[in-house]
């Protein structure tokens, strides 16, 4: 059985590393905040997304050192964004675990099935509902009401009207036919639910989270004079 | 395994849809029925009834009785439903809960608490019957309309529910892969399981159906043995709202006249349908001014692929697009074309039916007449003021098809506009395809259904 | 179209509730992308809840309209706090939550779903949660923000911070252009309900 680290354990890691953001007053601090949230993607094989959010940090702050003042209100958006950097990484866990590992936790913590159920939907269904304003946009084309990209500024109403109202038919159709379908897969029991994944916490992931956690302190606690 | 005794039902006032009228049977346990009858008889309210969607999801009133396995559906709760009924709906898109294979067969069993080992064993058997153990670890959006049908089946199956319902399962797949599923419905009604299925294309299900009952205007008109349907001539099956393999042939020559036009030369074009379908390349035909015609081919060919590149919407990878026999960008060919979707709710956007057919226009006289024009020729006067929405699938496609008409579009190119039509409907439509033609327009029609293939008088170009 | 009695969540209701969240959250994304690029970052701060509420707008006044019982606003507040935790915006979680149980106490009372001027307040609080998830954790810590801010960037770039984020003006335009988005919005939501949805009986 494949292993996901629990979601609680990823969200309490997330959790100790946004308050940890916010008492920090030093750049060494958030770059070592960094530097722990990329150890903890490489911990849990996230070699990609490690590299990824490494790069994408010090091109931040590559711009904050090299152009301090170049950037204007774009500045107040790097240095806002390169803040969140450290949360946004150990984010990317989460929303990479299986829909079915995290309503799993949520029945662990006993979250009212209705919002198990909206987590379920929403994991699933917003590719699909990026997927309808595509064939939305392309009806409209297809019938020739909005044929330049300019159109949309020339007819604003008739554009707002041509895309949310089939956005809005097909949204409750969806609605229709997915409670349809969810009246036999016993989605609304609540009684007992597992998962073809485990999600049982291992030594590896205590020991990450334990480690993750005394790091976090060591850089709020020493790091505050650096 | 059903048991209906005297149910009569009527929508609430939200629903639009007809009622039953006191309707009483029964379906043997391991039997496999299909459910027909023409739009609007009642067999989706049947349906809905019978898996307890009506009136839970579906408000209506209700009397009679309805017994599932012994059981009353009212009392069924939610785990009860799970175990005692799979059902496969016609929209693979809106009853998929998880993004790949293996969640969504194991959906059912995790809901309900079975243990991993447990359902990763049950899915595995499953997968091997169905023939999906290839597929067990690819994403739900990248597999065709025939395997979603399978998975589908599958998610279904978990549980080993004693009944399994198919609403107008063969609706958007191919004759490869109608054959498919009925190899797979005879695997599971060899396991003991009761079928009951809704549909149009009727004839398909003749090696597993053991009983047909067809439905009109809410009550059960006819009901046959699998031997008492195959006598079914075609006349009788059309006077009950039925196709037959024989409907639809006409004896005229399939001829293009000499004097036809190009309107659209393709010469050598090349294009790829998704990441797992294979290049089509060196493409090469004509389409002409004032004929209709048939783009077919297997589910995953790319028909809509090149539908839309030839309307402009897409672009070719190679090869050049002539109008009238001159270049034309891919802009602007999709100025003077239409393309008309499958389902019609991404292309209504006005209260009335009225003002649909004229949206985008500047509302002139010569354009006001020809919008009533149309709507005479497409039966819609009466609808003139209802809101599309409203509408039921095949009253939407005339809507769509007569915007085409009132539109000055030169081609005018249509995806399935047929898909779970009746043998009353599909021929309606067909008549008002060639209408569209035969204002000196090109019409291109992208369809797997062979009854409309029999109805058209067309070129046929398949992929 | 009034319904009284039951406050009881069907799955219907739940499901309705999930898909219309997941349209107006990829809205919202949407809107902030754009504006990002097409405005200046801190136009869009000010700028994107208020399109968002008018884009939006339309979907909560359906979505409410037909689930019409309470727990509404704190359920699509919850919700999308959830969608943007999953993308590592801990801080708009915890806004959002908060802002959908206030949100959802202006709304208690019979039938409040059903009433325009009721839903404007209700959306409201959904869509000033965005804009405050910046000010709010700026005006509880901004001793800390400051001084972290003030070791990376120049006085220039920390003034515009405060201007933005941190100041009474500031926050009151976000606010402002956001309310001026949700009652637009909330009316153009009505206008489609009465003219399309009600009329089509979907």
């Amino acid at each position: 059985m494949k292993h996901f680290q629990d979601p609680r354990l990823t969200l309490g890691g997330l959790f100790l590393t946004a308050i940890s953001i916010l008492f920090i007053n030093t750049s060494i601090q958030i770059h070592l905040l960094m530097g722990i949230s990329v150890l903890y993607l490489l911990s849990l094989n996230k070699f990609r997304e490690a590299i990824v959010y490494t790069s994408i940090y010090i091109l931040l702050w590559g711009l904050i050192y090299v152009f301090p003042s170049r950037f204007g209100d774009v500045g107040v958006v790097i240095m806002v964004t390169s803040k969140m950097m450290p949360m946004v990484a150990i984010g990317t866990v989460f929303i990479s675990t299986p829909a079915d590992a995290i309503m799993l936790a949520g029945h662990k913590i006993r979250l009212p099935q209705a919002i198990i159920i909206a987590i379920c939907i929403l994991l699933r269904f917003s590719s699909v509902i990026r997927q309808e304003m595509h064939r939305i946009a392309q009806g409209i084309r297809a019938r020739g009401l909005l044929p330049h990209w300019y159109s949309v500024i020339l007819h604003p109403a008739r554009s707002y009207d041509c895309f949310v109202l089939p956005l809005i038919i097909r949204g409750l159709r969806l609605s229709t036919e997915l409670t349809c379908a969810a009246q036999f897969r016993g989605i609304e029991n609540s009684t007992s639910r597992t998962c073809i994944y485990s999600i049982a916490v291992t030594a590896k992931d205590l020991i990450r989270t334990v480690l993750h956690g005394i790091a976090c302190v060591a850089v709020l606690w020493f790091g505050r004079n650096l | 395994m059903i048991k209906l005794e005297n149910v009569i039902f009527q929508y609430g006032q939200e629903t639009e849809g007809s009622g039953i009228h006191n309707i009483s049977f029964h379906l043997p346990p391991g039997s496999c029925t299909v459910l027909c009858g023409s739009s609007g008889c009642g067999k989706t309210t049947l349906l809905r009834l019978i898996s307890g969607l009506a009136p839970s999801v579906y408000p209506g009133e209700l009397s009679g009785n309805i017994f599932i396995g012994g059981k009353s559906i009212f009392d069924m709760t939610s785990s009860d439903k799970a175990t005692m009924i799979g059902m496969v709906f016609q929209d693979p898109r809106s009853q998929f809960f998880m993004p790949n294979v293996l969640n969504e067969i194991a959906f059912s069993g995790e809901n309900l608490g079975l243990s991993p080992d447990n359902i990763l064993s049950k899915v595995k058997t499953l997968t091997a019957q169905l023939g999906l153990s290839e597929l067990i670890d690819r994403d739900l959006d990248s597999l065709s309309s025939g395997q979603k049908q399978k998975v589908a089946i599958a998610s279904a199956m978990l549980l080993k529910p004693p009944l399994l319902i198919l609403d107008e399962p063969t609706a958007n797949l191919d004759s490869t892969g109608t054959k498919t599923l009925i190899e797979l419905l005879h695997k599971i009604k060899q396991d003991g399981t009761t079928i009951l299925i809704s549909e149009h294309r009727v004839h398909e299900f003749l090696p597993i159906a053991d009983n047909f009952v067809c439905l009109k205007n809410g009550s059960i008109a006819a009901k046959w043995t699998q031997s008492e349907f195959l006598q079914l001539d075609c006349q009788k099956a059309e006077s009950f709202g039925l196709r037959h393999p024989e409907s639809g042939f006409i004896d005229s020559q399939k001829n293009i006249s000499a004097a036809a036009k190009d309107l659209l030369t393709i010469k050598e074009i090349s294009f790829r349908y998704s990441k797992y379908a294979p290049v089509i390349e060196q493409l090469n035909f004509s389409l002409h001014r004032g004929c209709v015609t048939l783009i077919t081919g297997d589910n995953g060919a790319g028909k809509t692929t090149l539908g839309k590149i030839l309307c402009g919407l897409l672009r070719q990878k190679n090869g050049d697009i002539l109008w009238n026999s001159e270049a034309l960008s891919a802009k602007c060919r999709r100025l003077k074309s239409y393309f008309v979707m499958q389902d019609a709710d991404y292309q209504l956007y006005t209260e009335s039916v009225g003002n649909e057919l004229v949206l985008g226009r500047t509302l002139t006289n010569q354009i006001r007449e020809r919008a009533y024009a149309a709507m005479e020729l497409f039966d819609l006067t009466k609808y003139k003021d209802r809101h599309p929405a409203s509408l039921s699938g095949g009253e939407k496609q005339r809507v769509t098809l007569a915007a085409a008409y009132c539109s000055e579009a030169e081609l005018i190119i249509l995806d399935e506009p047929t898909s779970g039509l009746d043998v009353v409907n599909a021929k309606r439509v067909a008549e008002f395809i060639q209408l569209l033609a035969h204002e000196d327009r090109s019409v291109a029609v992208i369809t797997h259904d062979d009854l409309l293939l029999r109805l058209i008088e067309g070129r046929v170009i398949k992929l | 179209m009034l319904k009284t009695g039951t406050n009881k969540w069907t799955l219907k209701d739940v499901i309705t509730l999930a898909i219309f969240t997941v349209i107006i959250f990829v809205l919202l994304m949407i809107v902030m992308v754009l504006s990002n690029i097409l405005l200046t970052p801190v136009g869009a701060y000010f700028a994107s809840p208020g399109i968002s509420a008018l884009l939006a707008g339309p979907f909560y006044m359906v979505m409410a309209n037909k689930i019409s019982k309470r727990g509404v606003v704190f359920l699509i507040c919850t919700i999308t706090g959830l969608l943007f935790l999953a993308i590592g915006q801990v801080y708009t979680f915890v806004i959002y939550f908060i802002f959908g149980v206030i949100g959802e106490l202006c709304m208690l009372g019979q039938d409040a779903y059903l009433k325009l001027f009721r839903n404007m307040v209700g959306f409201l609080f959904y869509m000033v949660a965005l804009s405050a998830a910046a000010f709010i954790p700026m005006i509880l810590f901004r001793e800390q923000f400051l001084a972290w801010y003030s070791t990376v960037g120049t006085e220039e770039v920390i003034s515009t911070l405060i201007q933005v984020y941190g100041s009474p003006s500031g926050i009151l335009i976000t606010i402002a252009l956001t309310g001026a988005g949700t009652i637009l919005g909330c009316m153009i939501g009505q206008r489609i309900l009465n003219r399309h949805v009600k009329k089509a009986r979907i």
